[in-house]
């Protein structure tokens, strides 16, 4: 298909005013006469409270209003799959950082006296803060119906029998760490009353209309007094999906007569917001000698902290990601979410598959060496192609990428290892260089659940063209890819289209800007919406030619009919000879892919329509001294289905990889611990390598022109193929992430240990 | 020696953007908090407040800071630029047309300081290598673009020269 | 974040600053003294530190300069951490220290951040002082009552904690010119590749006698290791007239591995740090004989 818009390096929308800094983030909002909102948040992680005193910060000069649980006019409960989180708190502290009391005051340093003047009375219970320890029948009960949230269960196959089949069986116990999402915007926003007496509140946000309805349920108002506007947005990776700032502003605006403002500092984005699951794998994994998957048993528990968030979404992920992309004919799977009083844990670029991946891959690479299989070999022998069967019994009938993700970096691969050869050999004593190889399947959308989108076009009668369109872009460049698809179907330059986006007054609901869907399901509503103007544009202008419309072309931003191009009218000419003025064209898009939801006991079923696949090689140096390890080169290849725009998906590919190397290498952030940037390491620039990225389009039928999508698939393979590389550079495996200075100079000094003995 | 020791307000008198700005402020803020709410140059951006994330870097006096760790008396004095001193729509600087040219943009958040600290990298250094180019923004954290095409951006305008643009 | 109300002070001489800082010291005022402040602004945004008066001593320009005289290099506390990364004089003649400096946080860090200021900070990671240890270097502190010179080693107190008065200042820092036949060598370990603080770091000065084949002289300091910066004097006896061998290396590693531990007893990072501290005296060796 010869596409004009689509598959294009178009120039990204709202850029400009990024690089001139005229772009408008929350904090940058100017709202004259705004009160500051700021939080008392627990100072322990478990406990009741007994009292909560503002009386004197109440007297504190320049505090406006103090509020707490009793004066939330609707339900003091949210949570975006389980409702279980309280916006203040007024009985019970599940972790240290759970929000009591709400001070809006006239300056920040008033606001900030007015806390250090509450009185705040609780008393402590005992904390627990292993998920293990937490589902024994002893522990502390966090919430009142227990400390398990949710378990999920695969079942395919016979498992056991699968085992008993197997010439090799290799069991493992994997962990993955706590992580901080660390977008470089902390949260923030605005809120006011508008005239017609609708709470509007402006924020930055991955998720307005959940957002909406959140705030509509806790304000107890009917939803057209609540009006959300997500503002210029600095990153979310799952972060900003959770409300967090959302309800204190709703709550002062629907109660003050002034506008509000907050922004959190980092040191409170990083205590009040979500975290990655850390994960514990137990997984056991079955081949034949000949090199075929016979079985796969894991067990999987996610400590999902105080509350349940995206919880019981990562634990579903999770095991139905688990067994990799390869046909497993005998698969057993237990995943559980568990509360603990942990900072609580939610979504994060990739739901659980990043974690499940490092298991998966890492057993892959264990069995293939035993087998003597190179790793991609072995990954060949077993990775899915057409009409292969998932764990949870679905037939994949089409864009099943992964051989050809697999074969294209076949030559890279091949020549890294002569690399790290080379390297090896005038290397520094001490260091030591490797090659590593993962792959992914990332299932798009939500998991066996309802998933739509919708979008609209309107064309007025001076021949503006706007979509409108619900799905927030927080940099991943939503904006642009839609567009992109609005001008391809409309025939139309990409400049022509004007955006309204992420505004539940104005644009109608698209979903959560995660789980990699927006460009596959509102990239496939707004196609639909495309494709209903372009037809009723054709009507018209088959009325303006006077022929039948199936005789009529649309190219280019032109229209006539067949065999008579120089005859042609632009566009506006035929919206200048058939609409009135007022009279609009408007087409309706709406797209939810086909799911099914899975069975409780066995979860079998359709969890998506469809999956990214990726597979990723990368070279890795080993300090044995110091334990320090370093990506030298990464080439990711990534089966979008189609790359509506080639440089969004290489971006998205860039950062994929970095934020591997930080989740792979040094990231881990410890509850009650980690207060900022400062202890919470992220990559910098000279900690990436440079990278390859290398596109493969396995057209996906479902998708706006064949496209899926790649956000978190980006970042999957990143992990595992460096504790791969690792494995390859020094022989040891290494099973917990991230692998950090103490991990891999401990493995030195085990083995030297080793080596003294013998 | 005067009985009171130093004061609580303090006058500064700096060249923001090409402007010379005068003001009284009390001496206990940053230049940071004075940039965005008394100068309303909001490129200038909050991600940390403890000079960790770069995305509140000016150039004063010539070399790159952290405009939250500058205590804001400090100012006087200085020449400082901002994103906004840099170039606009109709004039724009050369690294802000290659940042747009690379796409080294998306959520842009970190975009202000990143090219900040390009120029005042180019500055000093008009051919860096990559690795220099690294070194240059390597205070500047950014965690949507993995950095690879911000670095392409910066070196095209190394390649290409940026003289016109100064 | 709102910080501290505090007052504020400018003195353009050393006289004026240690006056001001007397005399806020004498009423019983909490002053502190405010230099490129990448330290302080924490502080004070944490309200960690709560001063009645920041005295801001970055325009007192007798302290920014760096000179060579006779056979010591004098260098203004308020010299930053880029100028001394690009220093030539620093360069040429006490090239580990420019190295330290490189090591530094981040471009806008080592703008802001003064040697004065990594030293009167004392944290156990500061990058310079190790450098600073293994050259030798002087301290002088100007009081009300005049100047006193002593060995930065003798400046450190413990973690944070140093021996300079509520009214001195730092005001130079006088660094003897090391033999033209020492080689010296930096290492920074950390937890990512740049802005970063050092897990730990080494600075190493020798001579090897090719022609004797023996050292005949070693000085080594490891940061982040000790409660203060010392230097590992156990592993300079065992090297000093003893070849360059992996017998004689692997010796020096252990006795500053056990330094360390007898320094600072078993603490949770010696696990890691003991044996790392070992390895890397040995790397660092190698790698100053290396350079001829």
């Amino acid at each position: 298909m010869i596409t004009k818009v689509v598959g294009k390096r178009v120039e990204r929308v709202g850029i400009l005013d990024k690089v001139t800094g005229k772009a408008k983030y929350g904090a940058d909002l100017e709202i004259p006469n705004a009160l500051i909102l700021k939080v008392y948040r627990s100072p322990v992680p478990h406990g009741i409270v007994r009292k909560i005193d503002t009386s004197e910060a109440a007297g504190v000069d320049g505090v406006v209003r103090i509020f707490t649980a009793k004066d939330i006019p609707g339900e003091n409960l949210y949570g975006i799959i389980n409702k279980d989180q309280p916006v203040l708190t007024g009985e019970k502290v599940r972790f240290e950082g759970d929000p009591i009391v709400l001070v809006a005051a006239e300056d920040e340093e008033s606001a900030d006296r007015a806390l250090a003047a509450l009185r705040v009375e609780i008393d402590e219970l005992p904390a627990v803060f292993d998920p293990n320890e937490a589902l024994k029948p002893e522990a502390p009960s966090i919430h009142e119906k227990g400390n398990l949230l949710f378990e999920r269960k695969i079942v395919k196959g016979d498992v056991e029998k699968g085992f008993t089949a197997s010439d090799i069986v290799i069991e493992e116990t994997y962990e993955t760490n706590m992580l901080e999402h660390a977008y470089i915007e902390p949260e923030v926003g605005v809120a006011y009353r508008d005239e017609d007496g609708c709470v509007v509140v402006l924020v930055t946000t991955q998720n307005p209309h959940s957002d909406h309805a959140q705030l509509v349920s806790i304000l107890g108002v009917e939803p057209e007094k609540v009006r959300v506007i997500q503002t210029e947005t600095g990153g979310g990776f799952g972060g900003k999906l959770d409300i967090s700032v959302q309800p204190f502003l709703a709550l002062a605006a629907y109660h003050l007569d002034r506008p509000v403002r907050m922004v959190y500092s980092r040191e409170e984005s990083f205590q009040a917001t979500a975290k990655r699951h850390p994960l514990k794998i137990r997984m056991k994994t079955g081949a034949t000698r000949d090199g075929k998957l016979t079985a796969m048993k894991a067990e999987i528990i996610a400590d999902t902290g105080a509350y349940g968030s995206y919880g019981i979404a990562v634990a579903t992920r999770a095991a139905v990601h688990a067994t990799g992309p390869y046909e497993v004919p005998n698969v057993y799977v237990e995943s559980k979410a568990v509360y603990t009083n942990n900072n609580w844990s939610g979504a994060m670029r990739g739901f659980g598959v990043p974690q499940i991946a490092v298991a998966h891959e890492s057993q892959m690479d264990k069995l293939a060496e035993s087998l003597g299989f190179d790793p991609i070999t072995f990954r060949m022998m077993n990775a899915f192609t057409t009409g292969s069967v998932t764990p949870t019994g679905q037939t994949l009938n089409a864009s099943v990428g992964i051989r050809e993700t697999l074969k294209k970096i076949r030559p890279y691969y091949e020549q890294l290892l002569r690399e790290a050869d080379a390297t090896q050999l005038s290397g520094l004593t001490g260091m030591k260089y490797g090659v590593g190889v993962a792959s992914m399947w990332y299932g798009i959308g939500n998991t066996g659940h309802p998933n739509p989108s919708s979008a609209q076009i309107e064309v007025d009668h001076e021949g503006n063209v706007t979509l409108f369109t619900g799905a927030a872009d927080i940099g991943q460049g939503s904006d642009t890819v839609l567009v992109q698809i609005a001008a391809e179907t409309l025939g139309l330059p990409f400049d022509k289209i004007h955006l309204v986006r992420a505004d539940t007054t104005l644009t109608t609901d698209a979903g959560a800007t995660s789980a990699s869907r927006q460009t596959y399901i509102s990239g496939r509503a707004v196609y639909e919406a495309a494709l209903e103007v372009r037809k009723q544009l054709v009507e018209r202008a088959a009325k303006v030619f006077k022929v039948p419309a199936n005789l009529m072309v649309c190219e280019g931003g032109f229209f006539f009919p067949q065999y008579r191009e120089f005859q042609k009218l632009s566009l506006t000419d035929i919206i200048r000879r058939s609409l009135v003025p007022g009279e609009v064209i408007r087409g309706e898009g709406y797209f939810n892919p086909e799911t099914t939801s899975l069975d409780p006991e066995t979860g079998q079923g359709v969890p998506y329509t469809t999956y990214a696949f990726a597979s990723q090689v990368s070279l890795v140096e080993v300090d044995l001294v110091t334990g320090q390890v370093g990506v030298v080169k990464t080439i990711s290849a990534h089966d979008v289905g189609k790359a509506v725009n080639p440089a969004n998906v290489e971006g998205q590919i860039f950062s994929g990889v970095a934020m591997g190397i930080g989740m792979g290498l040094f990231e881990q952030f410890y509850p009650r611990k980690t207060k900022s940037l400062d202890t919470y390491l992220i990559p910098t620039a000279m900690d990436v390598p440079e990278i390859t990225p290398v596109i493969v389009e396995v057209p996906e039928p479902t998708g706006p022109f064949g496209a899926k999508g790649v956000g978190e698939p980006a970042l999957i393979p990143t992990a595992p193929a460096i504790l791969n590389a690792i494995h390859h550079a020094t022989g040891w495996w290494v099973n917990r992430i991230p692998a950090d200075l103490e991990t891999i100079r401990g493995l030195t000094s085990a083995d030297e240990m080793e080596k003294s003995k013998s | 020696m005067e009985e009171k020791l130093g004061e609580e307000i303090v006058e500064i008198s700096a060249m923001v953007n090409g402007t010379s700005v005068v003001l009284r402020t009390p001496a206990n803020r940053t230049m940071l908090s004075i940039l965005r709410e008394d100068l309303h140059l909001t490129g200038v951006k909050e991600g940390c407040g403890i000079g960790e994330c770069g995305a509140c870097t000016v150039i004063m006096d010539g070399k790159v800071v952290n405009a939250c760790m500058v205590l804001a008396p400090k100012m006087d004095g200085a020449t400082i630029t901002t994103i906004e001193g840099l170039g606009d729509e109709e004039n724009l600087h050369p690294l802000q047309k290659a940042f747009i040219e690379h796409g080294a943009v998306q959520c842009g958040f970190c975009t202000p300081g990143m090219i900040l600290s390009a120029k005042a990298l180019l500055d000093e250094k008009p051919h860096p290598t990559r690795l220099e180019i690294r070194e240059g923004i390597s205070g500047n954290l950014c965690r949507c673009t993995g950095y690879q095409q911000i670095v392409d951006a910066i070196e095209s305008v190394a390649e290409g020269g940026m003289e016109e643009g100064r | 974040m709102s910080y501290p109300k505090f007052r504020y002070a400018v003195p353009k001489t050393v006289r004026d600053a240690v006056e001001i800082l007397h005399a806020a010291t004498e009423k019983g005022e909490k002053a502190i003294v405010l230099a490129g402040g990448t330290d302080l602004m924490v502080q004070l945004r944490e309200k960690s530190l709560v001063p009645d008066l920041v005295v801001d001593i970055s325009r007192v320009t007798s302290l920014t300069k760096i000179e060579r005289m006779g056979n010591e290099i004098r260098i203004g506390p308020l010299v930053t951490h880029s100028m001394l990364a690009s220093s030539d004089l620093i360069r040429e003649y006490v090239g580990v220290l420019s190295e330290a400096a490189r090591t530094v946080g981040s471009p806008q860090i080592r703008n802001l951040g003064t040697l004065g200021g990594n030293i009167v900070n004392a944290s156990p990671a500061a990058d310079t002082i190790p450098a600073l240890v293994i050259l030798d270097a002087q301290l002088i502190l100007t009081g009300p009552k005049g100047d006193r010179t002593l060995p930065i080693t003798d400046f450190f107190e413990g973690p944070y904690e140093t021996v300079i008065e509520a009214d001195e200042l730092l005001t130079g820092v006088i660094v003897p010119l090391p033999p033209p036949s020492g080689r010296a060598i930096f290492l920074k370990l950390a937890r990512r590749k740049a802005l970063a603080i050092a897990r730990m770091n080494l600075a190493c000065m020798l001579y090897y006698n090719r022609q004797k084949e023996v050292f005949e002289w070693v000085r080594l300091c490891v940061g982040s290791s000790t409660p203060r910066p010392v230097r590992m004097t156990e592993a300079e006896k065992i090297l000093e007239g003893q070849p360059f061998t992996d017998v004689v290396l692997q010796k020096a590693g252990q006795a500053a591995a056990e330094q360390m531990v007898a320094l600072s007893g078993l603490r949770s990072s010696t696990a890691y740090k003991k044996p790392v501290v070992g390895d890397l005296v040995i790397r660092a060796v190698k790698l100053a004989v290396e350079k001829g």
